[in-house]
């Protein structure tokens, strides 16, 4: 059974002056174990296609399952204890709470969810694999972005996911530090079997994804898009 | 809790200046009530200190004590039990050539009666002649002493002052403590006036005839001159200052909700429920007004340490205690008003793309 499933996703924004479809009638599988990568340019719905299959937004037509569980016929709260027990997310903005420090992020992860999550030991490695573990005591403002990035995705692997969907993880970060970033989803997919799902535009991270597709103008195709090399 | 917090610590200028003004509408509204408690007790404490349970005043008075006056063919007939006693009263300037002159109101009791009897002193006896006075302990906070001789009219004779006594007060002035002799003669009235009226402590004793009337001690007191209207306008200042709070307290609380939404998104985002942002917003909230509220109280507690004598300021515990639950529920109020936009907020909001 894949650990999250798109089918006939069809997502319209409507304004009193238009009605922009951004996913058109979009099918999507993930599968434990892998990590599937969706390519496109900025504008083509790669961040709606994330937060639809995390059940954060819900779509105008079709069906997400997400950990064998259908999320339209899930109650908000239902939504919000399955996110947390089940999907990491890795955000484009970092979303990190100001004001609190790093190691307070974790803290504030054990006061909402206080079991499953990682040991202290491993998540002293984590931080030492993501080059941030001189940082437990700096708050999100005083980080650059590369470091917020890195804190973020630490944060968001902390509950120990069986899925993680990250946007644009890699987008802050310089190339030694993508392929770092780039190899711990790979092991987190291949020796963890999580589900591993990221959209970005950035190409340094297709040696790393077991599946590619490509999400151009709404629309959703296996493989890596023209413009990749 | 732990949200409420660490944002409290890490944003300490934003929080210390809200907290500064919870402490201001916590410290006005304590001043404002140990006033208006103070000048209600100055009005009565005399009363209160007779255990008044009825008054019997002439029924042409206008249920006032300086109003009326009792004659012996009024009262010839009355059979004034333990619990009753006449009393005579008058408003007097005492003057001394040592002192300050005091505005003040004289009353004349027969001090075998249980008024006299009972009475309280903080030093010296009761009066024992006509030219002997025990007086309010105001007089000796200004100077007075035992054995110091007043003048109550601007003629006629001096008066001792042989003893003083402790909360006796009426319509804010210090009570001067005399005989039914000295009374009728401060008054220029003959013998054949008794008293102004009859307090009683029993709640049995009724007088009712065609000049005489007898009174509930609320009835008496809400209608001694100034009293209600003092009252009335306190309440209603203390009233406003609740209802302003709760609007200033809300506001506040509203705008700082709203600037926070973004954080509340990225929580939201990372799921936490919207139960906890909604608990953290009521937590802070009653934070900051028991913050508001300690620094307030302790503001008004070295207040009154430095206010001068004269200022009728009295603290009550039961009033106190009313104010503190007032002012935590009109800050739970105030949060709870932006809980509608919390449970709204869409996480989405925060991760754009």
């Amino acid at each position: 059974m894949s650990a999250i499933e798109l089918k006939h996703i069809i997502k319209n924004f409507k304004t009193p002056t238009s009605n922009v479809e951004v996913l058109k009638d979009v099918n999507f599988s993930a599968d434990s174990g892998s990590l599937s990568l969706v390519l496109g340019p900025s504008g083509s719905g790669k961040s709606t296609f994330l937060t639809i299959a995390g059940g954060i937004q819900t779509p105008t037509e079709g069906v997400v399952t997400t950990a064998g569980k259908n999320l339209e016929q899930l109650s908000g709260k239902a939504r919000d204890a399955l996110r947390l027990d089940n999907i990491g997310f890795v955000l484009q903005s970092y979303n990190l709470v100001p004001y609190l420090t790093v190691g307070e992020q974790f803290k504030l992860v054990d006061k909402i969810k206080p079991k499953g999550n990682l040991s202290h030991e491993a998540l002293e490695a984590l931080l030492d694999d993501l080059g941030i573990a001189n940082l437990v005591n700096q708050y999100p403002a005083s980080l650059s972005g590369g470091q917020t990035q890195r804190v973020a995705i630490a944060r968001a692997l902390y509950p120990d996911p069986a899925i993680v969907l990250a946007d644009e993880p890699t987008a802050a970060l310089d190339s030694p530090r993508v392929a770092i970033v780039g190899q711990l989803l790979a092991d987190l997919a291949h020796k963890h079997n999580k589900a591993i799902v990221v959209v970005t535009h950035d190409v340094r991270l297709e040696q790393f994804a077991d599946r590619k597709f490509t999400l151009l103008d709404g629309q959703l195709k296996e493989g890596a898009p023209k413009y990749a090399a | 809790m732990y949200l409420s917090l660490k944002e409290i610590w890490h944003e300490k200028l934003r929080y210390g200046l809200i907290i500064a003004m919870m402490l201001l509408v916590t410290y006005l509204v304590f001043i404002l009530s140990a006033l208006a408690n103070g000048l209600s007790q100055q009005n009565t404490q005399a009363i209160d200190s007779w255990d008044t349970s009825r008054v019997v005043l002439a029924k042409d008075s206008d249920i006032n004590l300086s109003q009326s006056l009792l004659t012996s063919q009024q009262t010839k007939d009355l059979n004034l039990g333990k619990s009753q006693a006449y009393v005579g009263t008058i408003g007097v300037v005492a003057t001394s050539s040592k002192h300050d002159e005091i505005r003040s109101t004289m009353i004349g009791l027969d001090w075998d009666q249980y008024i006299g009897k009972d009475m309280k002193l903080v030093s010296g006896h009761r009066a024992k002649s006509d030219h002997q006075i025990v007086v309010d302990t105001e007089f000796k906070d200004k100077g007075y002493a035992l054995g110091d001789k007043v003048k109550l009219s601007t003629k006629g004779k001096r008066y001792t002052i042989v003893g003083f006594t402790e909360n006796a007060k009426m319509s804010v002035a210090p009570v001067v403590y005399g005989t039914m002799n000295a009374w009728r003669t401060l008054h220029n009235l003959p013998n054949t006036f008794t008293a102004s009226g009859i307090v009683s402590k029993s709640n049995n004793f009724k007088v009712n005839t065609s000049d005489l009337k007898t009174y509930s001690a609320n009835t008496f007191i809400q209608k001694l001159p100034g009293y209600s209207a003092q009252n009335s306008t306190f309440t209603f200042m203390i009233g406003f200052l609740f209802v302003i709070s709760l609007i200033v307290i809300a506001v506040f609380l509203y705008i700082l909700t709203m600037q926070k939404l973004p954080n509340y998104a990225v929580l939201r985002a990372q799921s936490v429920p919207s139960r906890t942002l909604v608990i953290t917003t009521i937590a802070q909230a009653l934070i900051l007004v028991t913050l508001g509220l300690a620094l307030g109280g302790a503001l008004t507690a070295v207040t009154a340490q430095f206010m001068p004598m004269g200022v009728p300021m009295i603290f009550s515990p039961q009033l106190n205690v009313a104010i503190v639950i007032g002012i935590l529920l009109t800050g739970f109020l105030g949060s709870i008003i932006p809980i509608r936009t919390i449970l709204k907020v869409d996480p989405v909001t925060a991760i754009g793309g």
